[in-house]
């Protein structure tokens, strides 16, 4: 079996009765230790994609593989793999969280119950009270809690940190990283820009159904360390530096601009330096700039 | 702790109630009896002036105060198998249907669960409240039919006529968890079909014997093959009983077919 973990070949899902497919041919793959985002606006497909490989929803053509498992003909198989948390997490009310931890546990047999001990501790999850006592943030934990508990190689999470207080998301970000580590494989659908960049190693962005582009964190990093935002003293030398091979330049008001330049930095710092630059700062990743992007020019 | 354990356990006291109720229920109106067998041949010359069509509205018999005649027009014609199948209607459009209207139904369906094993699951949970609720009332009859005396009823013959007002309320009880299976029907409106068609049922399978346009229609109604006089007086007739064991089960693998194949939520 290749490291791929998680593949997705022409995935396409078009709702009983609607004119236009949610999903369209979407192809993808996440590798062994790949923490992957996906990224969308609201209604772009995300959740179709997650309910598609979870097998809650049938695919109308192409087709998807968890562990070199079909997720239809092998969905049982498949999520003897899979560890899902769902975007609106809906829990047993009734149930108190060791109950539902039990349930869930009896369903899908841990590997360790010390495991499950230790994820309760680090999310400080109160498991005596009803789920329906507590507040959404403890709920989530709970969502959390019962997707990681069995340590699957392949964990599908919808907005996992929603609800969540700072410290338990550096708490998810170390559980995501340790998932990491031992080589499983995360798929992560999200609106939290500095979540994702915080832990993805790749992320996809998806408009009206259809993957419009992939990058890595890394690539993206490498784009953006070569865009710098400068300020002038005087007017800013927009059409000389326009004139620098490879340089795009954006002038944001008359002593402030943004230019980005492939290859060679030297012939920008030679002009630099024939003006009087009052401040220069690198760029970092913004990806929700990158975002806009996407959904405003209409991609790439 | 497994679906069904599960799911015992969320209606522990639901079906303790239950019980409780239709056991007492039982009891009252067998023990009420032996007021009413002593003038019960003046009272049923009285009641011989009911027309035949509302007679039949409340037994199978062609009297209401013999020892049949009573048991049938006061328990097991009507209220016994209508509030069964009030029970089974009620659990069979929720088991599934409640997990899919809150989203739990993910969790489930997220482990590695068959959707068949998850509604074979739900289906069984269903099956034992109904039957526990069922066997308490069969030996509430039974134990009061030890102290009271039903001239030519025995015991044996209460306990078959529940059962038998058992396989009635699965049969509709089974329409209803088929219609949440579908998918095409929310909970509502599976408990008003399979409701509607119990009552309606009731009503023109007890009339096809006055209103003789309503004999052939009645022949598709479970209640047209429901006769508790009869087994009261000790003629069980298994193949009735197994014909509608036979349409719980074919309702039951239409609901399985069905939801394996469709989308959820």
């Amino acid at each position: 079996m290749s490291n791929k973990q998680l593949v997705l070949n022409r995935l396409s899902k078009r709702y009983h009765g609607a004119k236009t497919y949610s999903l369209q041919d979407v192809s993808l793959e996440v590798g062994a230790g790949e923490v992957y985002g996906f990224l969308g606006a609201n209604g772009a497909g995300k959740s179709t994609t997650i309910r598609t490989l979870l097998n809650f929803l049938q695919p109308t053509s192409g087709s998807a593989s968890i562990m070199g498992k079909d997720v239809v003909r092998d969905s049982v198989a498949v999520k003897r793999h899979v560890g899902y948390l769902a975007g609106e997490i809906a829990l047993y009310e009734h149930l108190t969280g060791q109950e539902f931890l039990d349930y869930m546990a009896d369903l899908q047999p841990v590997k360790s119950t010390g495991y499950v001990a230790e994820l309760v501790r680090r999310f400080q999850a109160d498991t005596s009270k009803p789920l329906g006592t507590l507040s959404k943030g403890n709920r989530q934990k709970f969502g959390l809690i019962q997707a990681a508990m069995h340590q699957p190689e392949v964990l599908i999470l919808d907005e996992p940190t929603s609800g969540l207080d700072p410290l338990m998301q550096e708490e998810f970000f170390r559980l995501v990283h340790e998932s990491k580590q031992r080589g499983a494989s995360v798929f992560v659908s999200s609106h939290n820009f500095s979540e994702v960049q915080r832990m993805c190693d790749r992320i996809g962005f998806i408009r009206e159904g259809k993957l419009v582009a992939e990058q890595t964190l890394a690539d993206l990093a490498n784009q953006a360390a070569h865009t710098f935002s400068l300020t002038f003293a005087d007017t800013a030398p927009v059409s000389e530096l326009k004139k620098l091979p490879q340089a795009q330049v954006t002038p944001r008001d008359d002593h402030h601009l943004t230019v980005s330049i492939e290859g060679e930095l030297t012939p920008l710092f030679r002009l630099l330096s024939a003006h009087h630059v009052t401040r220069l700062e690198q760029q970092e990743v913004n990806l929700e700039e990158e975002f806009m992007h996407f959904y405003e020019k209409g991609g790439k | 702790m497994g679906i069904i354990a599960t799911e015992l356990k969320r209606r522990k006291w639901s079906t303790f109630w239950w019980c409780v109720g239709i056991g007492l229920f039982v009891a009252f109106i067998l023990a009420i009896y032996p007021s009413f067998s002593s003038s019960s041949a003046q009272l049923d010359k009285s009641l011989q002036n009911i027309p035949d069509s509302a007679r039949e509205l409340f037994t199978d018999t062609s009297d209401f105060l013999s020892p049949v005649g009573y048991l049938s027009s006061q328990c097991y014609y009507l209220l016994v198998p209508l509030l069964f199948s009030f029970l089974a209607i009620g659990l069979g459009s929720s088991l599934l249907a409640r997990e899919e209207q809150n989203h739990t139904i993910e969790l489930l369906l997220s482990r590695p669960l068959s959707r068949s094993q998850l509604l074979l699951q739900k289906a069984g949970a269903g099956l034992i409240i109904t039957a526990t609720v069922g066997l308490v009332t069969a030996l509430v009859g039974g134990i009061m039919l030890e102290f009271i005396t039903f001239d030519g009823v025995k015991p044996l013959s209460v306990f078959l006529v529940t059962i038998m007002a058992l396989a009635f309320a699965l049969l509709f009880g089974a329409l209803a968890f088929m219609l949440t299976a579908l998918g095409r029907f929310g909970r509502g409106a599976s408990i008003g079909i399979s409701t509607l068609l119990a009552l309606g049922g009731y009503i023109i399978a007890s009339l096809d014997k006055t209103l003789t346009w309503l004999a052939w229609p009645a022949k598709f109604l479970p209640f047209h093959y429901y006769h508790p006089a009869d087994i009261l007086r000790g003629h069980f007739t298994p193949g009735e009983f197994v014909g509608m064991l036979a349409v719980t089960l074919l309702l039951t693998g239409v609901a399985l077919v069905a939801f394996r194949r469709r989308d959820i939520g």
